[in-house]
């Protein structure tokens, strides 16, 4: 039967079919995934935006929801702890990101060479990229300790007296910097590393026939090969520093005197401890806005650097 | 060429393998922390010097499972984050694979409603998303953080599979499609086994991710749907802090990861430079 509908000629009525199948097919194929993010995550962004002009406290089911305007994002841009907890996002992010880059890009370096027992090492190194940030701060936490936490020992030992670290207003957002570093420089070094290897080893190969110098090579070849990768991978890093949240619930719940309260815990707690859904939502379109804003700009600017190379 | 030993090389070597120690002990130690203490008796525990030889003991972990529920969030865990992998695994290769076959008409809106997904913080959906639950009754059950997870775990896996389809000629699904297979024939009994080592890495990712996540969870269940990181950061919120316990919990969301982690290692570098890197 299939031989001989191959061999004659299609009929019209079954090459239209076949040609509207094969249009449809895509969408159906689409159909979950696009009506899923449809219900589940563009329908409640626009519904946030609503509820952001309301005000709507839900655990008073009794009271009216009232639309009260731009009201709560007055409240929130006149709130200083806002404020303050903006100023952290931005610390967290710019040294939590750099540090993590230059410590991912560190080891990668330094590991680029062979010695023995290089294949246990990197495992060793991947070993926290999978643990779940609740675990993470858990352990550090734990670290941390002022009174037996493992922290003091080690900084003991170079004659640093005792500190408590996460109830310490100086210390709590470094630590939790640590934490963030030692969470995610596993995942910044392989995405480096592999990289690297990946590389086009000509013009390494070149600049040092030309006599370039170790430091040479890299500043000047190296690195500017790794740069499309490095940018994504610091929008990555960007964007989720700036949305941190698992390690502050966890660690010091935005304390010691709110110097670690963060964009992303401040609406938690505003939507969820002070149940009003208002500022919460004010503060959560905030740090959408933000979020997309950066991812945006540097998905541009790496376009555009790809652009200037290629000339 | 046998180049000489100097005392220049030797000094390298010992500088460079001395960093390597310090580094690997910075990202070893904590995971080597917890894991010991959760078999340390009280007296090992909290103490100013660490100690690194005591007698061990289970009795931490059988405190652990005789708290009221512990198997049972230790169950939600498993069952929540196997659902997502499922969920995730069909329809992100679905996608993906429609993604990397035609061109039609909105190819770019689509593209860019699902790589944005991608971006947008869980918390800028959650205050609607937690009303929408409470009204229909969801909070609390399964099925909601399923499909949470499911929904934001699939942008990522869409495109990494894409970056694994694209790799596979167009020939295959021609030759296929002229033998008679349906779309859907092709793809279920052709495509899917092709892309088996993407597969592989959109499963681990996914269920890795459904069972770490913590923000989702912490809003949409209560007693009795809870997983295993809420219960966590549950306990550490008592004013005696249970630590020997609270290790004992950590090691066990912990070990899941691992063993991934070690066991995988190949898939995990292909799947997430793929999708991390390529996009």
């Amino acid at each position: 039967m299939r031989f001989k509908a191959y061999n004659s000629a299609p009929s019209q009525l079954k090459r239209s079919s076949f040609q509207f199948s094969e249009m449809t097919t895509p969408f159906y194929m689409l159909a979950p995934v696009l009506a899923g993010l449809a219900v589940l995550v563009y329908f409640p962004l626009c519904n946030t935006i609503v509820l952001s002009f309301l005000r709507y406290f839900w655990n008073k089911p009794q009271q009216p929801i009232r639309w009260v305007g731009l009201k709560n994002y007055i409240d929130i841009f006149t709130d200083s702890l806002f404020w303050q907890s903006l100023s952290n996002t931005i610390v967290f992010m710019v040294v939590s990101t750099s540090l993590t880059l230059l410590i991912g890009l560190g080891i990668a370096i330094l590991i680029s060479r062979d010695f023995p027992g290089k294949s246990i090492f990197i495992s060793l190194i991947l070993l926290p990229m999978m643990i779940s940030p609740v675990a993470a701060a858990l352990s550090w936490k734990f670290l941390f300790n002022g009174e037996w936490g493992a922290v003091n020992y080690f900084v003991g030992l170079f004659g640093i007296p005792k500190q408590a670290w996460l109830a310490d207003p100086k210390l709590a957002l470094p630590a939790i910097i640590v934490t963030d570093i030692w969470l995610n420089a596993p995942f910044v070094f392989l995405v480096i590393y592999t990289s690297l290897q990946a590389l086009p080893q000509e013009p390494i190969e070149a600049a040092r026939i030309d006599g370039g110098t170790g430091w040479q090579i890299l500043s000047k070849v190296i690195l500017p090969l790794l740069a499309p990768n490095f940018l994504l991978i610091l929008v990555i890093r960007l964007m989720d520093t700036f949305r941190v949240f698992d390690f502050i619930y966890v660690m010091t719940s935005g304390g010691p005197g709110g110097k670690t309260e963060t964009i992303g815990f401040l609406s938690y707690e505003r939507t969820f401890r002070h149940f009003n859904m208002g500022q919460g939502s004010v503060i959560a379109i905030f740090l959408l806005l933000a979020v997309l804003a950066f991812s945006w700009y540097f998905i541009k600017t790496l376009q555009l650097q790809l652009q200037e190379q290629a000339k | 060429m046998k180049q000489p030993v100097t005392y220049k090389k030797i000094l390298f070597w010992m500088l460079f393998y001395f960093v390597l120690i310090c580094v690997i002990l910075f990202f070893v130690f904590p995971i080597f922390w917890i894991a010991t203490t959760s078999l340390k008796q009280r007296v090992d525990v909290y103490t100013e010097k660490p100690v690194l030889l005591f007698r061990a003991t289970w009795e931490n972990y059988q405190r652990v499972f005789q708290l009221q529920d512990f198997s049972r969030y230790l169950f939600n865990s498993f069952i929540v984050a196997g659902s997502v992998t499922l969920i995730i695994m069909y329809f992100g290769a679905l996608a993906a694979y429609a993604l990397t076959r035609w061109r039609f008409a909105g190819y770019n809106w689509v593209s860019l409603a699902i790589i944005s997904a991608r971006m947008f913080p869980p918390i800028a959906l959650l205050p609607s998303f937690f009303l929408f639950a409470s009204r229909l009754g969801l909070v609390d059950t399964r099925q909601v953080l399923v499909f949470a997870h499911a929904i934001y775990g699939l942008p990522f896996i869409v495109f990494m599979l894409a970056g694994f389809f694209r790799q596979i000629p167009r020939d295959l699904d021609d030759a296929a499609l002229i033998d008679g297979c349906s779309r859907w024939q092709l793809f279920n009994q052709i495509m899917l086994p092709s892309v088996a080592p993407g597969l592989a890495a959109a499963a681990i990712l996914s269920f890795v991710y459904s069972w770490n996540e913590f923000l989702f969870a912490l809003v949409l269940t209560r007693a009795s749907t809870k997983t295993l990181p809420v219960v966590i950061s549950e306990f550490i919120g008592f004013v005696q802090v249970d630590w020997q316990g609270l290790t004992a919990m950590a090691t066990i969301l912990i070990i899941p990861s691992i063993i991934i982690t070690f066991a995988t290692q190949r898939y995990l570098v292909r799947g997430l430079t793929a999708g991390a890197v390529k996009y």
